[in-house]
């Protein structure tokens, strides 16, 4: 009789299935970084001369900036040099007005993709600004938010119309000098989302970025800063998924985002790239700094992530708490496959007056696969009475993975509440039983079980997200049993 | 329906059963008795087929069809329902979700279509009520912090749900109080019908007062030691289990 | 006494050699560095000369225990110690055996019951280096009782505990004093064996404890409590690693930390359980109660997991006296300042030690909390 490990061991096999490369021409720069690219691609945004030396002073400290080693994870070295940093549809030139203007092919690939942008329109609340490589092609919706005075825009654009807005907040929360990855992106950053919810408005639509990568061997460094003024309110959802090829890919992504006295942001994100095959060969390599500050009192930032895809993930959406009362969440479900490897988690810095900060973390890990969790809460001494809920729970399915949670809690401040707690399971035999008995199939039950799981987290996604998200773990815990 | 025949079985390598012979018929309830360790939760785990619990000789047959080759989920699509002695807990999925889930697997299974989710549910509702539990409960994940005589009830719903042809029950009537035993009982003599069978495995008499069993046999170190009638029972609880041997 | 450890100098000469190489350099797990500065731990002037064997003393036979000084080995002891001594492998530890004053060894004969006393004096000295081997033959039973003050100036004591099948340690650990301490505590357990490691640090400047504990057999198991205590400018830094590296192995760990003033306490429990190790059961639990001041604690409890049959969690609290509880004594008539001493013996007692041979080595610690009570 098959026993759950019979089930589990057998592997994951489902094939990817957005895997697919849309047939467009575009304008990429042969790979290869220097200054020269660096203004290249300034330029051809028609950046103002401060941005174009805010590029060049990341460039330059990059340069003097080794790889950092400390994650939990095996990386093959990474050709920098061997990496296209700009590409662009060709049709970029005359942009279009509207989607019909829109390269049919272009269409095609997001209906395949389950993102019909004809029907978006229709879409109740839902304004998309889809990414197709390095540059925004088509933004929805702009005037009704215009209308409630919100600022949904490329970030390229908003450098041209709203540039005392970029500049003051540009940078403030990951510094160019940040980290590798981020530094590289501030240097060579492409195109992304800007976001300015002004002061008491809250937002009518969720407002939704569906990232995808296509040109061969181009990076993608997006980036993405979303402002919400003094008591306003704003929900991002950034969802991503991108076509099957053999080279390793790097995405080195930025988010920033601020929250000033009473203003709330919650950041959604299911994060679907390919993974690679079966033997661990091609995939996306994801390596994010996704940042925010709680700049004023009672604001409150939420990061909720699914993170199924990508070969590896190095990924921790963190709060910086300074504002007196202010909140940070993190909820995170981390499903890892075949060769995947994820290193994942959050931090909360402290530095406000009864500031509060909850963690849940769920990682579930299957075939070959590593999953981390890594997180670091920090009391410093002016977070009086702060306090931190941290819950890091794995679950393992077959004997061949791993699971890890490396947390770090550091505490100088007075009147502080600290809990952490984290556990490590299987799915049960018995379980699976029940579920047996009651006549469930095991693949069933096992996606019912994982499902169960994760509610916690799902719990916080909104509603059509977290059926997607369901529907993902679905798909990729098929072939995981029977 | 049910044919046992020089059933033995192991569990952790340690001989449990040690020949049993049962046949239980459509529209009977059998009450299997005996003290602890006797092996009457092992023969109920083992004929809905728990893993761990392995058959060493003999022959099970299911409508003339020997059911020993089939695993947990085979015999459940088959109509055997086991009613857990320690109901088991799956955090994070709701007894509604799993109680759907489980339907529509075994609707499938015979062709039929999917109910509609208001129809499942307002059947879910109505089988909740008639074991006194609130409608609230269905909401609530799968045995995640009942307490004992909700997980009875639960098992029970699921039960009346999946309209087996075989519920064996493993002490279901353990450590419920009056009330509840009388609820439970209640739905055990719904359950009833001309096509089913019931198996009652229990350690006292007591439920027994309120669900009359078509026949009793009494266990004992891996044997039934006797069978009878509804008097059987009456015997056992004035003389407890020693005046069998 | 008379005798020397000439029969150690191969092995001490290539920890020489390794050490002043810097082979398996520091950099090599930086992550346990991160809240200590290694220098604090390294002698003012690391010339590497050998130093003179001196006098030991301070060893006392509770029963038939024998514990032997290195310079007084039986060949056949000798034999022992060569070949496990170059099985810890640590930099710190290589300047141990290159400059070891006091080499002591505990052995457990089959089926033995023991119980010594080891008390490292204190001494003046720039640099202490002392190393205890203890040999516990399978199904022995020994009972360690250290106590001992840290030198003012450096000590490094390293501890190599070997457990055969069904041997059981009990090791009780009283460490206080003036001066900087660094110590490796490294145990190899067989099955079935059991170790048990009960820790008060409660004095010490700058004091650093590394435990590397390994559970080799089947049914091994594991149980230690670490209570630390920080006031002033003191720096404590307890480095755990656990590794389970067979099937069906146990292991609880509990760490409580007072800390106040300016002192600073650091943390870090690592359980790793290796791949085909079903049934692994771990526990991790880091309780601190936090006194006021200016005193930072950080903590860092790690798991990794390569097994998906086992139990394993950990717990962290970071917490203040409770002031309903306070309020509860005072409403009875206690000062509060006693009745905050009550609540933080309350909030140690269980890593005080229960022995009846050990309780009289609880006291300095004891008196360290009421110190700390407000």
């Amino acid at each position: 009789m098959a026993t759950a490990k019979d089930y589990v061991e057998k592997g994951l096999t489902s094939e990817y299935e957005a895997g697919f490369v849309t047939d467009i021409e575009s304008e990429t720069l042969p790979p290869g970084l220097s200054e020269e690219v660096v203004r290249f691609i300034s330029e051809r945004k028609q950046e103002p001369e401060w941005l174009l030396e805010w590029r060049l002073a990341a460039y330059r400290h990059w340069r003097t900036m080794k790889l950092p080693e400390w994650a939990q994870l095996m990386i093959a070295p990474i050709d920098f040099d061997g990496i296209s940093y700009f590409s662009a549809p060709k049709s970029r030139a005359d942009a279009p007005k509207s989607l019909d203007e829109v390269d049919p092919e272009l269409l095609k690939t997001y209906e395949k993709l389950g993102i019909p942008l004809h029907e978006q329109e229709a879409l109740a609340g839902v304004a998309v600004d889809a990414v197709f490589d390095s540059v925004s092609i088509a933004t929805t919706f702009r005037e009704r938010l215009r209308e409630a005075g919100v600022i949904f825009c490329p970030i390229s654009e908003a450098v041209r119309d709203y540039p005392e807005l970029v500049k003051k907040y540009l940078g403030t929360v990951v510094p160019p000098a940040d980290n590798f990855y981020a530094t590289l992106n501030s240097a060579v950053y492409s195109d992304g989302s800007f976001v300015y919810v002004p002061e008491g408005v809250r937002c009518p639509m969720e407002l939704s970025t569906y990232f995808r990568i296509n040109e061969q061997n181009t990076g993608q460094f997006e980036r993405t800063l979303i402002i919400a003024d003094k008591g306003s309110y704003v929900s991002y959802l950034e969802g991503c998924t991108a076509p099957m090829r053999d080279d390793r890919q790097l995405h080195a992504a930025v988010v920033e985002l601020v929250a000033l006295e009473d203003a709330e942001i919650k950041y959604s994100t299911v994060q679907n790239w390919y993974p690679g095959d079966e033997e661990g060969r091609g995939g996306i390599l994801n390596f994010v700094t996704k940042r925010g500050t709680c700049l004023g009192a009672r604001s409150r930032i939420s990061w909720t992530q699914v993170e199924t895809g990508s070969a590896i993930t190095w990924k921790y959406p963190s709060v910086v708490l300074r504002g007196e009362k202010s909140v940070g969440e993190f909820y995170s479900v981390a499903l890892t496959r075949n060769f995947q490897q994820a290193d994942t988690g959050t931090k909360m810095i402290h530095l406000g007056k009864d500031s509060s900060s909850t963690i849940i973390s769920k990682g579930i890990s299957a075939g070959r696969s590593q999953n981390s969790y890594r997180g670091l809460v920090r009391m410093t001494p002016t977070a009086t009475n702060a306090r931190n809920f941290t819950q890091c729970d794995s679950l393992l399915l077959g004997s061949t993975c791993g699971a890890h949670t490396f947390p770090y809690i550091e505490n100088q401040a007075q009147g502080t509440t600290i809990e952490h707690e984290a556990t490590t399971s299987k799915v049960a035999e018995d379980q699976l039983f029940l579920c047996q008995q009651r006549g469930i199939d095991a693949e069933r039950a096992v996606s019912m079980i994982v499902n169960g799981f994760c509610r916690d987290v799902f719990r916080q996604l909104p509603m059509e997200f977290a059926v997607e998200a369901g529907k993902l773990l679905e798909v990729s815990l098929e072939g995981a049993v029977g | 329906m049910l044919k046992l025949r020089k059933v033995t079985a192991e569990v952790g390598g340690t001989e449990i059963l040690k020949g049993i012979d049962l046949d239980v018929c459509k529209g009977e309830v059998h009450a299997l008795m005996g003290p602890n360790g006797s092996g009457k939760s092992t023969l109920a785990n083992l004929l809905a087929g728990r893993p761990g619990y392995e058959l060493t000789g003999g022959a099970v047959e299911l409508n003339g069809e020997s059911i020993v080759d089939l695993d947990a989920e085979a015999r459940a699509r088959r109509g055997v329902f086991l009613a857990f002695q320690y109901p088991i807990e799956i955090p994070g999925v709701s007894n509604m979700e799993f109680l759907k889930t489980a339907v529509d697997s075994k609707r499938k299974a015979q062709g039929l279509e999917v109910l509609s989710t208001a129809n499942f549910m307002r059947e879910a509702r109505r089988r909740a009520e008639e074991l006194e539990l609130d409608a609230e409960f269905l909401r609530r994940g799968v045995s995640e912090g009942f307490s004992g005589g909700e997980k009875k009830r639960n098992e029970l719903i699921q039960m009346l749900m999946l309209e087996p042809q075989l519920a064996l029950l493993d002490e279901t009537d353990s450590g419920l109080d009056i009330d509840a035993l009388q609820v439970v009982a209640h739905a055990i003599n719904a359950f009833r019908s001309p096509d089913r069978a019931v198996v009652l495995v229990t350690h006292y008499s007591r439920i027994l007062a309120y669900v009359t069993p078509d026949h009793v046999h009494v266990m004992k170190a891996g044997k039934i030691l006797r069978s009878g009638g509804a008097e059987l029972a009456e015997q056992l609880e004035a003389n407890g289990y020693g005046w069998i041997d | 006494m008379a005798g020397s450890i000439n029969w150690l100098r191969p092995q001490v000469v290539k920890a020489e050699q390794r050490f002043a190489a810097g082979e398996g350099a520091w950099a090599l797990e930086p992550e346990s560095w991160k809240y200590t500065r290694i220098a604090e731990f390294l002698p003012e002037a690391p010339e590497l000369a050998p130093t003179p064997i001196k006098e030991l003393n301070g060893l006392e036979d509770w029963e038939d225990v024998r514990a032997e000084d290195f310079r007084s080995l039986e060949p056949e002891s000798q034999t022992l110690i060569q070949e496990h001594i170059a099985k810890v492998k640590h930099p710190l530890a290589d300047l141990n055996l290159a400059r070891l004053d006091h080499g002591l060894l505990i052995r457990g004969g089959t089926g033995t019951k023991s119980r010594t006393h080891v008390d490292f004096p204190a001494r003046a000295a720039n640099l202490a280096c002392r190393r205890l081997v203890v040999y516990a033959e399978p199904h022995s039973h020994i009972d360690i009782l250290e106590s001992g003050n840290s030198t003012t100036g450096l000590q490094n004591l390293v501890i190599h505990l070997i457990l055969g099948c069904g041997a059981s340690i009990k090791h009780y650990r009283s460490s206080g004093g003036h001066g900087r301490a660094w110590t490796l505590i490294e145990a190899d357990i067989a099955k079935d064996a059991r170790y048990e490691l009960s820790s008060l640090l409660y004095g010490t400047q700058r004091e650093r404890v590394e435990c590397r504990l390994n559970l080799l057999g089947e049914g091994a198991s594991l149980d230690t409590r670490h209570l630390l205590l920080g006031r002033e400018r003191e720096r404590k830094d307890l480095q755990m690693g656990i590794r389970h590296g067979a099937p069906n192995t146990r292991s609880r760990h509990m760490m409580k930390t007072l800390a106040a003033d300016h002192s600073q306490i650091t943390l870090r429990g690592r359980v790793h359980i290796e791949p085909e190790c079903p049934g692994s059961d771990a526990e991790l639990n880091i309780r601190n109660l936090l006194l006021g001041g200016q005193s930072r604690i950080n903590a860092k409890p790690e798991l990794e997991i390569y097994t998906d049959d086992v139990a394993c969690s950990h717990g962290t609290t970071y917490s203040e006296i409770d002031a309903e509880q306070l309020f509860y004594l005072s409403s009875r008539g206690i000062p509060e300042r006693k009745a905050s001493e009550l609540l933080l013996k309350a909030f140690a007692y269980d890593c005080l030690f229960e022995s009846d041979a050990a309780i009289p080595l609880n006291a300095p610690a004891i008196e360290r909390i009421e110190g700390m009570a407000a």
